[in-house]
């Protein structure tokens, strides 16, 4: 049953590219309707898995269906190495469920809203195609069963980020930004994969269940661990725009909103956290890696609120917060308490929603002012109604203030810091509490810009057309309501869901590291207390978000038409260019590598070929000395009696030699 | 039966040389069209009675006493796959000569082609080290022949300098196979797998004649010069099958015939492949001339073929042949391309092109597939064999060879970094000046076609190669210690 | 002394025609006729070498002969006769147009070739010494009937004299410390110690002197401007009977010489290594193509020089220089048909052979790929895996591995000379007025085309021969 539903959630999208890829770029309505159908389908199957895997009545202990339930995939090998045999496995659980609904269904508001977003656009087609080919890839992280199916999504979804960024040809910036997206990504994953090799190398197969169970037997020593860790970081790093390898994070903005809404909410960035979890017990084994995941989490998490306070561009502001919010997530990864990853992807959920309607909304303020700044907007609260009433919805959860999404999750991520033991707890709770009033002004900044005072633009500016007010609209709902997961225990049946927990914590061997993986859970329950926001945590949090929300008010209020953030000073410069990372990365990298690409190729051409020239041009210019040597009679003599000569001598040498 | 299928395979491309020789000359192409799909069925021929080890078919005559050579012929699954290859690629050389002007007698060239696939059928069908010398050497004439008939303005340049470069290899791998022969008392190849016969000096002499042909860093620089001023078909069969004799050879002649030397040579090669693929990346991020670049790019595959090779595994050889295959698919497929772009828009220069993107969308998709197929994009072609090089690095383990996997790995990267230069370059860029002169021909599309769909089911299915050749490589790797 | 007459019976048959020819020039007969007396001879003697099965030995005192025939050596004789056949198919166009000279011609050639005969059988040194001469005396003369032959007679007739005193100084010293002229009690002369030495040296110079008539290094200097300078048909005897005969007289010597040589494969390696690297390097920028043959000739012999480094690897020399023979009747005969007898003209000559001349361009192509020893001409690549084999076969040792890299080296700079060749032949050129070529001609080639063939598809027979061959001179010294 879940195979067929999870047949339904991947090759429903998989028509879609299919079907975009090969049709003409004239039919736009067939392309639509086909993606926009695959979608809902696949969502469908998503929402099919969910309810089986929640609901279904599970025979519990040594019953192998169990396995056979929850997995699914090829039983075909599709290559044998001999030393390893890949054979694509999809496994189907909690976790990937809910990952798949949440997926899925950003994905469908994205696609219903690109059909108005693009209405001008001539590649819509190809458009559409690439993003249904991006869901199925983040789909195929998401179900993935062994490693390389995961790399496999993982990096074809590096593939679809650069084609879309790099969609729109009247963005000059994009191509580049295009680039540096897949690029900076991909660096990262030069670490994921070598990391997903020792790993697979080690335990002598793909399959997640096995490379987890390897780790426990202790399969592998502890530097390995910490080495494969830190490799592995690498790659979630890139593709969750961790610090340092988050820089093309706000450049990937150059791409189409709806893009951004689904790079920010729903993939991509995702994928990090998820393989985060997925992988949970191979950083666990190490102090280390632990460490240093809260250590740049921290990071990430101040640097994106810092910079998203002082940008301009709109967009840019919500992707250093999308930055800012996904270092929460990582940084919570970092703890070694039971709620830790529970938080962190209750916070990737939250978060998926709220961030895709704010890009929505972003969208359509651009559609209708006709510009990315802030700085030309203003006042938007009386011609946009309804934009205005969604994003402020979205501005508050992201802010955590109560009672919307954002602050459920966030109070989880404070609760587990707040338990969790060690230097990478306080790191933690540190930055959060830091990073919360940051959030607030820069929130409330630019929600007074956008909205408030007078209008700066030149464009008449409305509402969206309903296809894009639609999608808008319909995320209100999780941004409003996801706090409601935390009462999601009264759904269902909490005794057959700990033994289902425990059941499959005895196929994959997963005793002893996490008692909530992988079926990490969403409620608050005898096992895991603290998911639930505590009256003191959340009490100081929400003065937090008030003390930075009315500083933000307080700046503006001076001057409406000024931009609150000259209030930074000298800071301002610093914080608008995200401390100059990216020309450190220049400095540091781009250029180096360039001029190494040069003295490469001159070394190549000058001295490599360079030789070989010289061998044949000497060859010939020796031919040519000796053709010259050979002519005339008296040279003939002189040669041929010489050599007479010298033959002589060199028998009679030899003969004393070798006597 | 055996030798029917193999003298088809071998003597139908001889056949047809003759045959184009004497067809009209404005139907020629249509005549080479259709011998070279007759061919590729009687490559597919070959298929039948496939078994897991050891050969499918063979044959095995007296030839030459004096020397001790037999015509000892025989395919297995090694063999087969690069078999297919050459004969899938010959039909696209020949449909991408349809209705496209060519400078001199399209008759000849069709002829060179086939004579071209004559000699290296025979180099991956012989199973005696003579035989292999002879057909190896017997590569070099046509090729030569077309690069000069046809190339561009330095032919003479590019094709002198590859017959003489290619050359010493082959004269090192007459010295090689000699000795080798001469050590075991035996020319035939499958008595001399699993070694005991040569030395050190002798792998060596066999490893720098297969490395030239690979060729592997810093035996390279006839490549780019020939790639880049041979035509369209010559630089798809000079980068699609020539460069694997190199590699196959490798398999087939040094490390199957001589593993223990292999194994200790390994380091060597291993380091060696690396440098290609790091510095063939850093190279390609400088060209400036799309043939070019894509000749370098060859190189740094090529050393991911090696890497494969060196690490010695069941896994790294298995890579080696999947990465061949591949390799043979993208990079043919992307020199068709490039000879299209050449042709529409009149320049190789990145500098001078861009927008292909807006002015010829399919164009620019199939490239943009053939790209990032090249890259080793994980679901396509290229990424099997990369990834597994890797895999089979990291299995050897130990400080050397995990330096080795991760700036292999790093390469890769690179490889990413060039390619999306040139994507960005050619495809993406907003262009003004460059229009195309005209569409897809029909010939451009029964030469695209078979190769896309190559890169697109070897990536998703990569076992069609792999189950052929797992029983001959695990042999090998087996006697390795 | 005893005379076997049987064994000198080709000879007689080869003088008989000789005479013959001699006596027809005195009274005005058709050219046909010389011509066929020619022929005649040619077969007559050819199937008198042949049938005479079982060894013969003439000339001889008690054990010691000095003229033995073996059927080796008559099958060489028998050769050597049809390569001279296609030499004459190849000059009677020439012959035509200069009637009077036709009897002076074929009267030299012949003798030329009874020289070399002689010197397939002669067993002490004055035997193979006279047989020497009278194998190159004609040639001086031969040569000198081409246009711009004066020169290249004086050269090749200048330099022969001092390699053929080098040569006759080797002798006297052998014989002087040995007291012995026939080659077996040559070689098994016990030397006084204080006299080795001088057996070294004299043996050294024996041997080095007979390298002359290989055009090896240093006595090939002689080549280019001979070569250029002859008329083709006799170039092209230059480049093959006369080659065999020197081979014969080569490989005796050296086996003579060996027992009296602490180290002989140092001295030859010295020779093989020079002559080969020597000849393909100068090659490399001849603007003439005789010249460029006659120093890709150099370099070829040079191969053929290099197995003798080791003991017994004369078989694969005689293997290399019987591949060579129909392969130089290819590409010389071709040239001849392209630019007539008597100048080979210039590599920018051949522009456009290709397109007027394709059939001609395709076989000088075949015998080119040949020369370098490439495929599809697999007589060239058996030549040369002959001889790496034979220098590999046994214990692999610095001269032997020097010897090899040459060879390679070789390989690599004569494919660039044949490249440069054929590749002329390939560049577009004015249309040339197309010469009609005589049905002798393409008789002559297409005869050499065949052998080419046969030796590449059937080359066992080649070896065997060259097996014999060497196995009876050696045995000749044993």
């Amino acid at each position: 049953m879940i195979a067929r539903a999870s047949l339904l959630l991947l090759a429903a999208p998989l028509i879609a590219v299919l079907v975009g890829f090969l049709a003409p770029y004239r039919a736009r309505r067939l392309v639509a309707i086909t993606s926009i159908a695959a979608t809902a389908l696949s969502a469908l199957g998503a929402g099919v898995s969910l309810w089986l895997v929640g609901t279904h009545p599970f025979v519990l202990s040594d019953d192998p269906k169990i396995e056979l339930d929850t997995a699914f995939g090829t039983s075909v090998m599709i290559a044998d190495f001999g030393d390893f045999a890949v054979t694509l496995i999809g496994r189907i659980d909690l976790v990937s469920a809910v990952l798949a609904l949440m997926v899925t269904l950003v994905a469908l508001a994205v696609q219903i809203y690109s059909v108005g977003y693009l209405r001008e656009d001539q590649r819509y087609v190809p458009y559409a195609a690439q993003v249904s080919l991006f869901t199925l890839a983040m789909l195929t992280v998401v179900v993935a069963g062994d490693l390389l199916t995961l790399v496999i999504g993982w990096e074809a979804m590096g593939i679809c980020s650069y084609l879309l960024i790099g969609h729109d040809k009247n963005v000059a910036e994009a191509p580049k930004a295009a680039v540096k997206a897949f690029l900076v990504t991909r660096v990262g994953d030069i670490g994921f994969l070598l990391g997903i090799i020792i790993l697979a190398v080690g335990a002598g197969s793909f399959d997640i269940t096995t490379v987890l169970s390897a780790v426990r037997d202790g399969a592998f020593s502890a530097t390995t661990l910490t080495c494969v860790g830190l490799l592995l970081l690498a790659g979630i790093a890139g593709k969750s725009a961790q610090f340092p390898l988050h820089t093309w994070l706000p450049d990937a903005m150059a791409g189409p909103t709806p893009i951004s809404a689904l790079i920010h909410a729903a993939t991509m960035v995702a994928a990090g956290v998820y393989a985060l979890a997925r992988l949970r017990p191979v950083f666990l084994a190490s102090e280390t890696v632990l460490l240093t995941i809260a250590i740049i989490g921290a990071i990430t998490v101040v640097l994106g609120a810092l910079a998203a306070l002082a940008a301009d561009d709109i967009k840019r502001v919500l992707a250093f917060s999308t930055m800012s919010q996904l270092g929460y997530m990582v940084a919570v990864m970092s703890l070694s308490s039971d709620t830790a990853s529970a938080a962190a992807l209750f916070h990737l959920l939250s978060h998926a929603g709220f961030k895709a309607l704010l890009f929505l909304c972003a969208g359509a303020l651009i559609h209708a002012v006709g510009s990315n700044l802030a700085s030309e907007m203003g006042g938007l609260r009386k011609t946009m109604p309804l934009t205005f009433g969604a994003t402020t919805l979205g501005l508050a959860a992201l802010a955590g203030v109560p009672p919307f999404a954002g602050f459920w999750s966030k109070e989880a991520i404070v609760q587990a810091a707040e338990h969790a033991p060690g230097a990478a707890g306080a790191i933690v709770t540190a930055a959060t509490w830091l990073a919360i009033p940051i959030t607030a002004a820069y929130v409330m900044r630019l929600w007074l810009r956008v909205f408030f005072g007078k209008y700066r633009g030149r464009a008449r500016p409305h509402d969206p057309p309903p296809s894009m007010l639609g999608p808008i609209i319909a995320l209100t709902l999780p941004t409003v309501g996801a706090g409601l997961l935390v009462l999601w225990p009264l759904v269902i049946d909490r005794s057959t869901f700990s033994a289902r927990v425990n059941a499959f914590d005895d196929i994959t061997g997963l005793h002893g590291y996490d008692a909530t993986y992988p079926l990490f859970t969403l409620m608050p329950s005898a096992e895991n207390p603290s998911l639930s926001p505590h009256i003191t945590t959340a009490t100081i949090s929400t003065i937090l978000v008030l003390i930075g929300a009315a500083l933000a008010w307080w700046a503006w209020r001076a001057d409406r038409a000024a931009d609150p953030a000259q209030r930074l000073g000298a800071l301002r410069p610093v914080f608008a260019q995200a401390f100059y990372l990216d020309e450190l990365q220049d400095a540091l990298v781009t250029r180096p590598v360039q001029r190494l690409a040069r003295a490469a190729r001159f070394g190549d051409e000058r001295i490599v070929d360079g030789a070989v020239r010289a061998v044949g041009g000497g060859t010939v210019t020796l031919g040519q000395r000796l053709a010259q040597r050979h002519i005339g009679l008296e040279r003939y003599l002189t040669l041929t009696a010489t050599g007479a000569v010298l033959l002589a001598v060199i028998a009679v040498v030899v003969w004393e030699v070798t006597r | 039966m055996s030798a029917l299928l193999l003298s088809a395979a071998l003597g139908l491309p001889i056949l047809a040389a003759i045959l184009m020789l004497f067809v009209p000359v404005r139907q020629a192409p249509w005549w080479g069209l259709g011998a070279a799909i007759i061919i590729l069925a009687a490559s597919c021929a070959l298929l039948a009675g496939r078994e897991h080890f050891g050969m499918w078919h063979e044959v095995n005559v007296r030839w030459v006493s004096n020397l001790g050579v037999n015509w000892h012929l025989g395919v297995d699954g090694l063999s087969w796959p690069l078999i297919g290859l050459t004969a899938l690629l010959v039909v696209g050389c020949a449909a991408y000569l349809l209705d496209r002007p060519v400078q001199r007698d399209v008759r000849q060239l069709l002829a060179l082609i086939f004579v071209l696939q004559f000699a290296l059928v025979g180099v991956f069908l012989a199973l005696d080290t003579i035989v292999f010398f002879v057909f190896f050497e017997l590569t070099l004439p046509p090729m030569y022949a077309i690069i000069a008939g046809w190339g561009g303005a330095k032919r003479t340049y590019a094709a002198r300098k590859f017959a003489l470069y290619t050359l010493v290899g082959s004269a090192l791998l007459l010295l090689g196979v000699v000795l080798l022969s001469i050590d075991a008392g035996t020319t035939n190849l499958v008595t001399l797998q699993g070694g005991g016969h040569g030395s050190l000096a002798v792998f060596a002499i066999l490893a720098v004649a297969f490395a030239v042909k690979s060729p592997l860093w810093p035996l390279h620089t006839w490549l780019p010069d020939a790639h880049t001023e041979a035509p369209t078909v010559g630089s798809v069969l000079l980068a699609g099958v020539l460069l694997k004799l190199g590699t196959y050879g490798f398999i087939r002649v040094g490390v199957g015939t001589m593993p223990d030397a292999a194994a200790d040579a390994s380091p060597v090669i291993g380091i060696f492949a690396v440098g290609a693929i790091v510095i063939g990346a850093l190279i390609c991020l400088a060209q400036t001339e799309l043939k070019r670049l894509i000749a370098y790019s060859s190189v740094g595959h090529m050393g991911f073929v090696l890497l494969g090779i060196a690490a010695g595994t069941t896994a790294g050889l298995q890579a080696a042949v999947i990465a061949n295959v591949a390799h043979g698919f993208i990079t043919g497929l992307l020199f068709v391309l490039v000879g299209i772009i050449k042709e529409r828009y009149g320049t190789g220069e990145l500098a001078q092109l861009g927008g292909i993107r807006f002015s010829a969308p399919r164009l620019a998709a199939i490239f943009g597939l053939a790209t990032i197929a090249s890259f080793g994009l994980p679901g396509l072609a290229g990424f099997w064999g990369e990834a597994f090089a890797i895999v089979a690095t990291v299995q050897r383990g130990g400080g050397l060879w995990m330096t080795l996997a991760s700036c292999a790995a790093i390469g890769a990267a690179l490889t990413v970094a060039y390619f999306l230069r040139v994507l960005r370059q050619v495809i993406a860029r907003p262009a003004d000046a460059v229009q195309p002169t005209s569409g897809w021909s029909f010939g451009e599309v029964i030469a695209v076609v078979p190769l896309v769909l190559g890169v697109l089911v070897l990536g998703l299915w990569p076992n069609g190669v792999l189950s052929l050749s797992l029983g001959p490589v695990t042999q090998i790797a087996e006697a390795l210690p | 002394m005893t005379i076997d007459h049987a064994a000198l019976a080709p000879l007689y048959a080869l003088s008989g025609a000789i005479l013959l020819i001699f006596v027809l020039d005195l009274v005005p007969v058709p050219r046909i006729v010389l011509l066929g007396v020619g022929f005649a001879g040619l077969g007559v003697t050819a199937a008198l070498a042949t049938t005479v099965a079982d060894e013969r030995r003439s000339f001889c005192t008690e054990q010691l002969c000095s003229y033995v025939t073996s059927r080796e050596s008559r099958i060489a004789a028998a050769a050597l006769c049809a390569t001279v056949a296609i030499v004459l198919g190849l000059s009677v166009p020439w012959l035509r147009e200069n009637r009077d000279r036709a009897a002076e011609y074929l009267f030299l050639l012949l003798g030329s070739l009874l020289g070399a005969i002689c010197v397939l059988g002669a067993r002490d040194v004055l035997t193979l010494i006279v047989a020497l001469e009278l194998l190159t005396l004609p040639l001086y003369v031969l040569v000198a009937f081409g246009s711009r032959g004066s020169s290249g007679s004086v050269t090749f007739f200048v330099l022969s004299v001092v390699s053929t005193s080098v040569t006759l100084l080797g002798v006297a010293l052998l014989y002087a410390v040995s007291g012995q002229v026939h080659f077996s009690a040559l070689a098994q002369a016990s030397i006084a110690d204080d006299a080795a030495p001088l057996a070294a040296l004299g043996a050294a110079l024996f041997v080095a002197g007979l390298a002359f008539k290989l055009a090896a290094v240093p006595f090939h200097a002689w080549a280019p401007t001979t070569y250029d300078s002859a008329p083709i048909p006799v170039t092209t005897y230059l480049a093959t009977v006369s080659k065999v005969g020197g081979l014969f007289a080569f490989v005796l010597a050296l086996n003579t010489a060996r027992s009296h040589l602490s180290s002989p494969g140092a001295l030859v390696s010295v020779i093989a290594v020079l002559t080969i690297v020597i000849g393909s390097v100068a090659a490399l920028r001849q603007v003439r193509t005789l010249r460029l043959l006659a120093w890709s000739s150099v370099a070829q012999l040079g191969y053929v020089v290099a197995p003798l480094v080791t003991a017994d690897g004369a078989q694969a020399a005689f293997a290399y220089l019987a591949f060579y023979v129909p392969i130089s009747l290819v590409v010389f005969g071709a040239l001849l048909a392209l630019r007539g007898v008597d100048d080979g003209g210039t590599l920018a000559d051949l522009q456009g052979v290709a397109r007027n001349r394709p059939v001609l361009a395709a076989i000088v192509l075949f015998g080119l790929l040949g020369l370098a020893g490439i495929p599809p001409a697999l007589a060239g690549t058996w030549a040369k895996v002959a001889v790496v084999s034979s220098l590999f076969d046994g214990s692999v040792g610095w001269i032997e591995g020097i010897v090899s890299a040459a060879v390679a080296i070789g390989i690599v700079v004569g494919a660039a000379v044949y490249l440069r060749l054929a590749r002329a032949m390939f560049v577009a050129g004015p249309p040339v007025r197309r010469v009609p070529i005589s049905a002798w001609i393409w008789c002559a080639l297409g005869l050499s085309v065949i052998a080419t063939v046969i030796a590449s598809v059937w080359p066992d027979e080649i070896f065997e021969a060259a097996t014999d061959v060497a196995n009876s001179l050696a045995s000749q010294v044993s």
